[in-house]
């Protein structure tokens, strides 16, 4: 898709934060190019309900014990619901290789701040980061209620 | 066998994933809606040859001068009557040295060290808004009654710089020290930030300078008002944040985006362990906007308390400014669950304007106060 053809919303780019122990800072130049590549990626996550979410990372390929970070984008395309984009907010309902690595199900709502209607984008989530020991291949997903990622296919090879 | 290890999923935190939809998928709304510039005296000794010196100057007029003062060039006159043209031969006696014309008195003009609007935050880069006069004090010394005037002009402006008038005019003249107001017209356009100036000029010598500026709005001064109660799996208010633009106005904000940055205190009781929050940057130029502040039932198990503090900084396209506190922003969040009588909770949700630091990020105090106690 040309940039021309992106809808408002994604061409605004609204920045990408990390956390850094209690601290939120920016995030790492390279997770923010990862992010910014969204707007026109190829694989994202199927719409449900007009809404998608979707897993990036800056490659499929990595070395075994090789940092793999994995950016997460919620996408609503139509209007009528909103976006809570205060973050960064932790993931839950990640699976890799089949199987939860992080809590299923949130808390319950503690929120503070910003809702924007749709359609929108938020890229406010934790950056989750994964180091596999051993070649092979192997997928992760996020499953978010009824929605469901892309499923990334990464290949780990012998360092 | 799973052979990976997660090393940095920040998990745990009880604010979750989050979006809360008006109409969302069987029951994917309960889950997503859940997370949670001294004066410089600058003159600037222009190189100009002798014979570029108006009538009665002399080359030698500039020497012994400070740098940022420069001769007064007289208004055109003849050459003084009295001044010898050349040297007289020297006696033969001791006697005096000759006399050497009387030189024309230096004039010294002392502009503002940076041209910065008072509604600058600290780290904002020199600018002054759109619409609204910023005041510059002009210095003025040594300017003989028949010496040209000091011209004030702004240096640099086009419509990628931004333009600015002085006292309304694009040029004013000064025989005395005086305060100027300058007031931003066009914007400066992004890409284009410090590249005007504001200079002294007698006839065609620069007598000082001040570093580049630019023209932008910022947004300053939020506020909060009530929007609507929350009900349902949460509770809480819903309340509209507004600021304002330093220009009067807030579609002059079309190059700034403000974030909200959270800060949660020590909880007690039912209310502990909740972690920062920022928004991203989104854009300034739509005032008000909503903000949401819930507690979900989950939490609302016994008395407690927790205070969270918000402020919001901006970043100006226009200046490259990033990550600035904006004026007169900050809040105080409070939540406090109360038990008013013998197995009841009531929670009592409170936003109020007040100085205070998020993140990192310091404000004075935002106007309005809203505060809402609601059963639960």
């Amino acid at each position: 898709m040309n940039d021309n053809d992106l809808p408002e919303y994604l061409k605004h780019w609204p920045g990408l934060s990390m956390r850094q122990g209690d601290a939120i800072v920016q995030a790492l130049p390279e997770d923010v190019a990862v992010a910014k590549s969204y707007p026109t990626a190829k694989e994202k996550g199927p719409l449900i309900g007009g809404q998608r979410i979707t897993l990036l990372t800056k490659k499929t390929r990595y070395q075994a014990g090789e940092d793999v970070r994995v950016i997460h984008v919620l996408e609503i395309v139509e209007p009528g619901h909103q976006l809570f984009v205060m973050g960064p907010k932790a993931i839950y309902g990640e699976l890799v290789d089949g199987k939860l690595v992080t809590p299923a199900e949130p808390p319950p709502e503690l929120y503070d701040g910003l809702v924007v209607d749709s359609p929108d984008v938020d890229y406010n989530y934790d950056i989750t980061t994964y180091r596999f020991a051993e070649p092979g291949h192997h997928t992760i997903q996020w499953r978010l209620g009824a929605l469901r990622s892309n499923t990334l296919e990464l290949e780990i090879t012998s360092s | 066998m799973l052979s990976f290890a997660p090393t940095t999923t920040a998990a745990g935190a009880p604010l979750a994933a989050a979006l809360a939809p008006r109409r969302a998928p069987g029951g994917l709304a309960a889950l997503q809606r859940s997370f949670g510039n001294q004066a410089v005296q600058r003159a600037l000794r222009d190189s100009e040859s002798p014979e570029e010196l108006d009538p009665g100057e002399s080359a030698d007029q500039d020497a012994g001068t400070d740098a940022g003062t420069r001769p007064a060039p007289a208004a055109p006159s003849p050459p003084p009557s009295t001044a010898p043209a050349t040297p007289a031969a020297p006696p033969s006696t001791p006697s005096a040295p000759p006399t050497a014309p009387p030189a024309a008195p230096a004039v010294s003009v002392t502009l503002p060290a940076h041209v910065q609007a008072p509604s600058s935050p600290a780290g904002m880069p020199d600018r002054i808004p759109p619409r609204v006069d910023t005041a510059a004090s002009v210095a003025i010394t040594g300017l003989a009654a028949s010496a040209l005037p000091v011209t004030l002009s702004i240096d640099g402006a086009s419509a990628a710089n931004g333009t600015a008038t002085i006292n309304g005019a694009a040029t004013v003249d000064l025989r005395a020290s005086a305060t100027v107001k300058l007031r931003g017209a066009t914007q400066t356009t992004p890409g284009n930030a410090g590249n005007l100036t504001l200079v002294a000029n007698q006839g065609a010598n620069r007598l000082a300078a001040t570093p580049g500026f630019s023209v932008a709005a910022i947004p300053q001064n939020w506020s909060v008002s009530f929007n609507s109660l929350i009900t349902g799996t949460a509770l809480g208010i819903a309340v509209n944040n507004a600021w304002e633009s330093d220009s009067g106005v807030v579609a002059d904000l079309d190059e700034a985006q403000r974030s909200e940055q959270v800060q949660y205190g020590t909880g007690t009781g039912a209310l502990a362990g909740f972690t920062g929050l920022n928004s991203g940057y989104r854009a300034a130029n739509h005032s008000p906007i909503v903000d949401r502040h819930s507690t979900g039932r989950g939490w609302l198990t016994g008395v407690g308390h927790i205070q969270a503090e918000q402020v919001f900084i901006f970043m100006d396209n226009r200046t490259g400014a990033v990550d600035i506190p904006a004026r007169n922003s900050g809040f105080h969040l409070i939540r406090d669950i109360t038990a008013p009588s013998p197995g009841a909770l009531a929670l009592t949700m409170t936003k109020a304007g007040a100085a205070t630091t998020a993140n990192g990020y310091s404000s004075g105090a935002a106007s309005g106060s809203v505060s809402r106690t609601q059963a639960v």
